[in-house]
């Protein structure tokens, strides 16, 4: 009896991991690689070219490795499993640092760095100091709260102290420029749940109130338009978990037509919604074709001859189509790919005013500002 | 190449498996040597050679001490020559800028501090090449003629870049004789998943949270209790996790090594801690270091230094830095201790003695993986609450919450009582059993592939040795 127990377990020992080892290796070497990650929006990594020099190097199986494991069979579905395991029998309460609650996902950003906050207040101090001083019109400073200030408090995860980094803000940078406290007009649900951004179409109270803050009023007779294709936030990868897409939503109204983008970059004329990039990785991309050092939108039918620059981020992208209804023209300048020495090269700033607007995240995490 | 990799296991190591099992037998050392250096070569070509030359030194040399055994006047010299040779190029590597840069502190003369690059796993080859050839000089083993035999014993991947220490005298004739049979195939293969599972499940994940201590900007008494906590049991599956798969892979390949791990955590003396962690190492240093110096039969002085050479020696041999020589004499002081007044005290009061082990292995594992002394003395402050360190902030409770399922499942399974658990259940229900544990198996499997995939963190501490 004993006998046929041991010879069974023997057998079903090699069918099953045979069957599971052998199987999936079979899978990996034969099936074609894939190009593209669509939940990670990433490339993948390609089977590396073979020579003596790179074996010799050792950088051919450093490439393998990337290799077979952004090529392995059922990786999204591994991916998964893997953050289900975490989450649901080790009972951890993030995945590569991103945590879920109410069906929101968000990445984990903490403690606050003080000194990166600061960095980022001297940054635009030293932009006033060089450029707008005695020329520019009024400047103004926003902070947009990341999405952990809504969710990390009621799950029990840690979060930046909000109130010391717009303190830290402050004291920095009043009297000279004024602040627009945004945080009231937020909440959860003005996000995507996949993604770090906000949607656009929650956004016309906050762009409202912005712009009224500014002495600027704004209408709200916007049309929305859904893409088609699901949009897979950039949390929706680091999670590695079974959530819905979100849906990317616009808004258009017939003065927008009239709009006219110029991409600095690329030296051409763009659209507000750039629906090539509908096609791409990252759809939040649609909005203003996504990271552009540099921009304007002029709008001939503004209700007032009034420029603004905004210093921004990500997020501006999808809040400065709404605000152009108020403006002649709107210059958008991202300083994570335009060197603040140089801004003065491409922009004037007599008589306009000036917005500088982040997320919260990025004044933590402020290397990246130029 | 890491067990617990991707390319390991579903490239090579299926590759390996086809070729060396339709190869007819006389050629199978000669698959499992090339099956070697190509596993040593892929994280390290350039050291191949390097491992060559040492494998070639003890061939010759071995042979040697077997001819001059009964001449008196050269029976010395190649054991002599192969001591040299090894401990000389691991000295070289692992410790020429160690003790140049304690010289140059100490005497001030400007002496260059040498930066050698560690070859993988030379301090455990080099220990198997010393110990085959002062075995043939001994006179234990006879030397082993065929070169590609005793190459393929040295360089075997299994146990090449973290152990277990296998002697040569344990696969002597395993080398010429072996076969593997479908239990031993069965068996292998559960080891190998089993220990791939401890590593990539628990190590792995556990050093998530040992990483997140050292970035973190605040520290508290509960982080510090945390991260040691997790280092411990970190450490444990991640070195006893390998050593199943090098065991489980010995075993596929007809061979049975040395046990290495046997719940070293439920010990009640650090004396009986040390007959369960790293046992192949505790072995070695006993048979060709404590014992060739006197051992305990010697005058009580020179007894209480040849202990504290050998574990100032076994504290080296984990790294070339200050605090792993401490590490080594923690241990000496315990030991010493324990033979000469607290033995059998531990005996009469087991339960103190968990407590006690678990007091020294914690202070002792926090010394081990510190940058310094002095790093290993604030975190040990900060645990008694001596460093005027909060007691907790947001992130250490959110790490408590995070970890606390993974910690009690880890403290658990370092225990025997899995596995009691398990025996039980199949003395109860021995069919059910008997298809559970292949399926847990093969899901283990898949979840490791899963961890694996995501390319979760994945280092191995052993590799450093």
């Amino acid at each position: 009896m004993r006998m046929k127990q041991e010879k069974l377990q023997q057998g079903l020992t090699l069918a099953l991991l045979g069957l599971v080892g052998l199987g999936l290796a079979a899978w990996a070497w034969l099936r074609p690689a894939d190009a593209l990650s669509i939940s990670e929006r990433r490339k993948l990594a390609q089977k590396p070219a073979l020579s003596v020099q790179s074996v010799q190097s050792g950088q051919w199986m450093q490439k393998f490795e990337s290799y077979s494991l952004d090529q392995f069979p059922l990786r999204d579905t591994l991916r998964g499993l893997k953050a289900a395991v975490q989450l649901g029998v080790f009972c951890q309460k993030d995945n590569n640092g991103v945590y879920l609650q109410n069906g929101y996902a968000s990445k984990l950003d903490y403690p606050l760095h003080t000194d990166s906050v600061e960095r980022a207040a001297d940054k635009f101090l030293q932009l006033q100091k060089t450029y707008l001083e005695g020329k520019a019109g009024h400047v103004y400073y926003a902070l947009i709260p990341d999405k952990n200030y809504f969710m990390a408090p009621a799950g029990g995860y840690p979060a930046l102290d909000y109130e010391k980094l717009a303190q830290t803000m402050r004291q920095k940078l009043s009297p000279g420029m004024t602040e627009i406290d945004l945080f009231s007009t937020l909440s959860l649900n003005c996000y995507y749940r996949t993604d770090p951004h906000w949607r656009q179409e929650a956004l016309v109270p906050t762009a409202q109130y912005l712009a009224g803050q500014m002495g600027v009023s704004l209408g709200d007779d916007y049309s929305e338009t859904t893409l088609q294709r699901p949009y897979y936030g950039l949390y929706y990868g680091y999670a590695a978990l079974p959530m819905q897409p979100d849906a990317l939503t616009y808004l258009t109204s017939a003065r927008m037509a009239d709009y006219t983008v110029t991409n600095y970059e690329s030296g051409r004329e763009s659209p507000v919604y750039d629906l090539d990039k509908a096609a791409g990785n990252d759809l939040y991309e649609v909005f203003l074709s996504g990271p552009v050092s540099l921009l304007t939108i002029q709008n001939p039918h503004a209700r007032s001859h009034r420029e603004l620059v905004i210093f921004r981020d990500s997020f501006g992208s999808s809040l400065a189509p709404l605000l152009a209804e108020g403006y002649s023209e709107i210059t958008l300048v991202d300083i994570r790919y335009l060197p603040s020495a140089r801004v003065g090269q491409f922009v004037d700033f007599t008589g306009k005013d000036v917005l500088f607007l982040y997320s919260t995240q990025v004044l933590n995490n402020s290397e990246a500002l130029k | 190449m890491l067990f617990s990799s991707i390319p390991f296991l579903y490239y090579f190591l299926p590759m390996v498996l086809g070729v060396y099992f339709v190869c007819p037998r006389r050629f199978r050392n000669g698959v499992l040597l090339a099956a070697s250096l190509v596993f040593y070569a892929w994280g390290e070509p350039e050291f191949v050679w390097f491992m060559l030359l040492s494998i070639a030194q003890g061939y010759g040399f071995g042979l040697l001490a077997e001819r001059w055994k009964n001449d008196p006047k050269r029976k010395n010299l190649p054991l002599a020559a192969s001591l040299c040779i090894s401990l000389g190029l691991l000295g070289w590597c692992k410790y020429a800028g160690f003790f140049a840069q304690n010289l140059r502190q100490l005497t001030g003369w400007d002496i260059p501090v040498i930066r050698v690059a560690l070859p993988i796993g030379i301090s455990f080859y080099t220990f198997q090449i010393i110990s085959y050839v002062v075995d043939v000089w001994r006179g234990t083993v006879p030397a082993q003629k065929n070169l590609i035999n005793l190459a393929a014993y040295i360089a075997m991947f299994p146990q090449l870049i973290a152990g277990p220490i296998v002697r040569y005298a344990d696969v002597r004739e395993q080398l010429n004789t072996r076969r593997t049979t479908g239990q031993d195939l069965a068996a292998g293969l559960s080891r190998f998943v089993a220990g791939l599972s401890k590593k990539v499940l628990l190590a792995n994940t556990l050093y998530a949270l040992v990483t997140q201590f050292k970035a973190a900007e605040q520290r508290t008494v509960l982080f510090c209790w945390l991260y040691a906590a997790a280092y411990v049991l970190h450490l444990y599956f991640d070195f006893s996790g390998y050593s199943d798969m090098a065991i489980g892979l010995g075993r596929i390949f007809g061979f049975h090594f040395p046990e290495n791990f046997q719940y070293p955590y439920i010990s009640r003396s650090v004396t009986e801690f040390w007959r369960r962690w790293h046992i192949s190492l505790g072995a070695w240093f006993r048979d060709y270091v404590y014992i060739p110096l006197g051992g305990n039969r010697v005058s009580r002085a020179r007894w209480v230094l040849n202990l504290a050479v050998v574990w100032a020696l076994t504290g080296l041999w984990h790294g070339a830095a200050w605090n792993f020589v401490a590490w080594g004499l923690l241990f000496a002081v315990l030991l010493l201790a324990e033979k000469l007044w607290l033995g059998e005290w531990l005996h009469r009061h087991p339960a103190l003695g968990h407590f006690y082990v678990l007091a020294a292995v914690l202070a002792s594992f926090v010394l081990f993986d510190a940058d310094s002394v002095a790093g290993a003395l604030g975190v040990l402050a900060g645990m008694a609450g001596l460093a005027g360190l909060p007691a907790a902030d947001a992130l250490s409770l959110y790490c408590l919450r995070s970890y606390a399922v993974l910690l009690l499942l880890a403290a658990v399974g370092s225990t025997p009582w899995p596995q009691k658990l398990w025996q039980r259940l199949a003395g109860r229900a021995p069919w059910l059993c008997a298809v559970l544990g292949p399926v847990g198996l093969a899901v283990l499997l898949v979840l490791d592939t899963a961890f694996l995939v995501d390319g979760s963190f994945n280092p191995f501490l052993y590799f450093r040795f």
